[in-house]
């Protein structure tokens, strides 16, 4: 700084100090000066204090460094360096081995190369501060950040990996691994969060429900994942929001007569499908697809709210959103004569359902709507036919792959079905299912999880009751709130006006209840079991069926 | 005022893209309606004049003590410098509660908003007093604390302006960027590719010389002493004027420059074996610092951004 002869050391900083520019630390562009124990001992081999006063034009030195971190300035040079001298600064990192760096020089002039006026580089650092080079005291800022981005991401490359984000009422975990098993056909090691886990590539790194942010979260940040597959449920999104900002395909499965409502201010279905229309509303704007599906009314209307572009699927290949869709030249799939057919103006694709285990050849018409989203996934992700066709033909599900998911067992000739149903559309779904599996006497055992309202656990009995003969009700730990008995009441509400069941039991303890169903169990009988601690139960109906000798065979069309 | 949750929307949600707090809020008496409360409104604008409530009576609904809360949430954001990118308040199901949602750029400081602009809510109903300057200092100071510092806010931002996605993995300055196998990291503007061994070699300010002499590029040369008559000794072999400096301080702790009668030189090696055991004696080169940014070593791609600098 330069003295004026009247004020002291101290009182000249002072005004510097108050330029906005200069701020503490690294935050602002400035930092202001301090006059710290360096500046102090600097001043004292200089003969002055903090309180000389400098004369009329005196050149006072407060420090030999000029760091911006302790006050100094820096002006942009960039446009007048002697090409010498630049090759000389790319070489010294080159030498050191330093991707990132800030190279130091001292010389008179960067007009002139380094030998021509004796400078020289005199050390090298590594992270190096950019707050100079972005904004600079004097002279041009320069667009460093960026030039860093575009080292560690080239132009044309993409710093993403697909993410396919699935949600919907009932069919997310199923559609999830069927579209996992499209993307692992196609060579992408695969990560897919959904209510049985988190896997990688098939390998199980988590357990549990990880429909959540978090799990998502966990599978972007993990190195191995060339594609994501995010089952997105209704829980993780109120409480958190989504785990990532864009998705490239959401997939909305259906919303039907809704679950959870009730709970967390969600109350009608139409604010239900609110919250998970917000997985439609994040899709990848011009490239990113929706795969809606056309017979749900609350789900074929989140189309126009689709950033990108929308692929319908519906059974009916005549239903009016599908062919208006069509009409528009747009991508729609759907099940016909026995084929699911994905089409648009230029192209036809066909898989047989015969060729499709998860559908029983076309029987089990909730599992051929999850087909018809997963082959729609792949659609819109470019995926070639033959892997899309690939990895559907090849799903199976069984007790490994889809624990809880309308898994088939044989036990005693007779036909048991395990699943998670939970809600009334979900149980409509199996009921429609079992319409088609020929049997003898049909029966049931079912609970319900007392989160939910009076009404939506009265409905699932009062489906149920036109269409088993025997059911068993049962009582367990989780009632949810609920007081004892309360939930069976309500299950036995529904039954009232039952038109097919004959015979009601009521049992507490869900082990006990199975284990009742399957003692009174006869050839060519059929035993639905809605099954609530998943893994615990599909062990015991396992164990029960090695009992008797019998393989636990699979149904494999 | 009754807070009967509080949430924070890490991604986008139901309310917005944008990241925020979700509250929800049910009134307790005159409280859904503000205007019900005796000199509340005056008593609002006295502790925070800036809050804006202006927007809320544009919807021609009543102001309720959620309207305020959002609005202090948000103005007091705002005010010390956080920008915030959106707020609403929307009546839930349940009579007189409501959500709140307002967004943050730094959780923390969003959730220090909202606290403190519980208080002011609280405070202004009993009419006890509201020390805005203090809160405003405090949320300016959490802010300053936790956001990116300058070299890291840059290139989070450069990647943001290409849509790479960003993940915050510390307070500190650990950054993913991408997903999956696409992924990368940095740490302030060190890559995940820069190399430990060259970041160790340049620690080393002797030993980059040596290096640098090697490869032909221009340095002052020098080398390690073990006292000040060495440090003389050495002054004579590489020439008048000399440096003196700890082999490995930061900031010019413990530097002299442009020496160059003995005394000077043994006086100066005293300073620095203060700061360091290992002290160095180069050649003084006068004139300017001056400092190139060097992005990616190999020099046909080396970027297209010119990055030198004068240090005065």
């Amino acid at each position: 700084m330069i003295g004026d002869g009247i004020r002291n050391i101290q009182e000249l900083v002072e005004p510097i100090n108050r330029d906005p520019m200069r701020g503490e630390g690294h935050i602002a562009s400035l930092t202001k000066i301090q006059l710290d124990e360096i500046s102090l001992a600097h001043l004292a081999t200089q003969g002055l204090t903090a309180k000389s006063v400098p004369l009329k034009g005196m050149r006072v030195v407060l420090r030999n460094n000029a760091n911006l971190s302790t006050g100094g300035t820096a002006t942009d040079v960039t446009d007048d360096v002697h090409p010498d001298l630049a090759a000389h600064a790319i070489a010294a990192a080159q030498v050191v081995g330093l991707d990132i760096c800030g190279v130091d020089v001292i010389c008179n002039t960067v007009m002139k190369s380094l030998e021509d006026q004796g400078g020289g580089i005199i050390e090298i650092n590594a992270s190096p501060g950019l707050r100079m080079h972005i904004q600079p005291s004097f002279g041009k800022g320069r667009a460093v950040g960026k030039a860093i981005i575009d080292y560690m991401f080239a132009l044309e490359e993409d710093a993403r990996v697909p993410v396919i984000a699935v949600t919907g009422n009932n069919g997310k975990t199923t559609t999830t691994q069927l579209i996992a098993s499209i993307l692992e056909q196609n060579n992408k090691r695969t990560g897919v969060a959904c209510t049985n886990g988190v896997f990688i590539a098939g390998q199980c790194i988590d357990t549990g429900d990880c429909s959540g942010p978090k799990s998502a979260r966990n599978i972007l940040s993990h190195p191995d994942v060339d594609a994501a597959v995010l089952e997105t449920a209704r829980g993780g999104l109120l409480r958190e929001g989504l785990g990532f900002d864009h998705c490239d395909v959401a997939v909305v499965t259906n919303i039907g007569m809704g679950d959870h409502l009730g709970m967390a201010y969600v109350n009608t279905v139409e604010e239900l499908s609110l919250v998970k229309r917000v997985v439609v509303q994040n899709v990848k704007s011009e490239t990113g697809f929706a795969v809606l599906n056309a017979a749900d009314p609350l789900v074929a209307s989140m189309a126009e709210y689709c950033p990108g572009s929308v692929i319908f699927f519906a059974h009916d290949s005549h239903h009016p959103v599908l062919t208006m869709h069509r009409a528009q030249h747009k991508r729609v799939v759907y099940a016909e004569n026995g084929y699911i057919v994905a089409v648009n103006d230029c192209s036809e694709y066909r898989i047989p359902l015969s060729e499709i285990p998860l559908t029983k050849n076309g029987t089990i018409r909730f599992q051929i709507e999850n087909v018809m989203a997963a082959v729609g996934a792949g659609w819109a992700l470019g995926i070639g036919w033959s892997d899309i066709c690939a990895g559907v033909t090849n799903f199976v599900n069984n007790t490994q792959t889809t624990p809880g998911r309308f898994n088939l067992f044989n036990y005693r000739n007779a036909t048991l079905i395990a699943d998670y149903g939970h809600n009334p559309d979900a149980i409509q779904a199996l009921v429609s299912a079992i319409e088609n599996i020929p049997s003898r006497k049909r029966s049931v055992v079912i609970s319900a999880a007392g989160d939910r309202r009076d009404e939506d656990i009265r409905q699932q009995t009062r489906i149920l009751g036109d269409a088993f003969d025997e059911v068993v009700l049962y009582q367990d730990k989780c009632q949810r709130g609920r007081a004892d008995g309360e939930v069976l009441s309500l299950l036995r509400e529904g039954l009232e006006n039952a038109k097919r069941t004959q015979k009601i039991r009521e049992i507490i303890g869900e082990a006990i209840a199975i284990d009742t169903a399957l003692s009174n169990l006869q050839d060519g009988d059929l035993c639905l079991i809605l099954v609530d601690q998943v893994e615990q139960l599909l062990g015991q109906i396992n164990n029960r069926i090695a009992s008797v000798k019998h393989s636990p065979k699979l149904y494999t069309v | 005022m009754k807070i009967l949750r509080i949430r924070t929307l890490r991604g986008p949600n139901l309310w917005s893209q944008h990241t925020s707090i979700e509250a929800i809020i049910r009134c307790v008496g005159s409280e859904n309606n503000i205007e019900n409360i005796q000199g509340f409104k005056a008593r609002l604008h006295n502790c925070f004049p800036e809050i804006s409530l202006l927007q809320l009576s544009d919807q021609h609904e009543t102001i309720t003590i959620a309207h305020v809360l959002e609005s202090a949430t948000r103005d007091l954001q705002l005010q010390a410098g956080c920008p915030v990118n959106f707020s609403r308040t929307a009546q839930t199901s349940e009579v007189d509660t409501f959500h709140v949602i307002v967004g943050y750029s730094e959780e923390k400081a969003g959730q220090l908003a909202f606290e403190l602009a519980q208080t002011l809510c609280i405070s202004t109903i009993n009419d006890t007093g509201f020390d805005l300057a203090n809160a405003l200092h405090r949320l300016r100071k959490l802010y300053e604390a936790i956001r990116l510092g300058p070299s890291t806010g840059a290139i989070v931002q450069a990647a943001v302006a290409r849509g790479i996605p960003f993940r915050r993995l510390t307070e500190g300055s650990l950054v993913q960027f991408g997903w999956g196998s696409k992924q990368r990291r940095i740490q302030a503007s060190e890559s995940d590719r820069t190399s430990a061994v060259a970041e160790s070699i340049v620690q080393d300010k002797e030993l980059t010389k040596t290096l640098l002499h090697a490869a032909g590029i221009p340095v002052p040369l020098g080398r390690n002493v073990s006292n000040a008559e060495d440090a003389w000794a050495a002054a004579h072999e590489v020439g008048m004027p000399v440096v003196i400096k700890p082999r490995d301080s930061n900031q010019g702790k413990g530097v002299t420059v442009n020496r160059i009668n003995e005394n000077d030189v043994k006086a100066a090696y005293m300073i620095a074996a203060e700061i360091s055991d290992n002290v160095i004696v180069e050649r003084y080169i006068p004139g300017y610092d001056y400092r190139r940014q060097q992005i990616n070593r190999s020099s046909t791609t080396r970027s297209a951004a010119g990055d030198w600098r004068r240090h005065s």
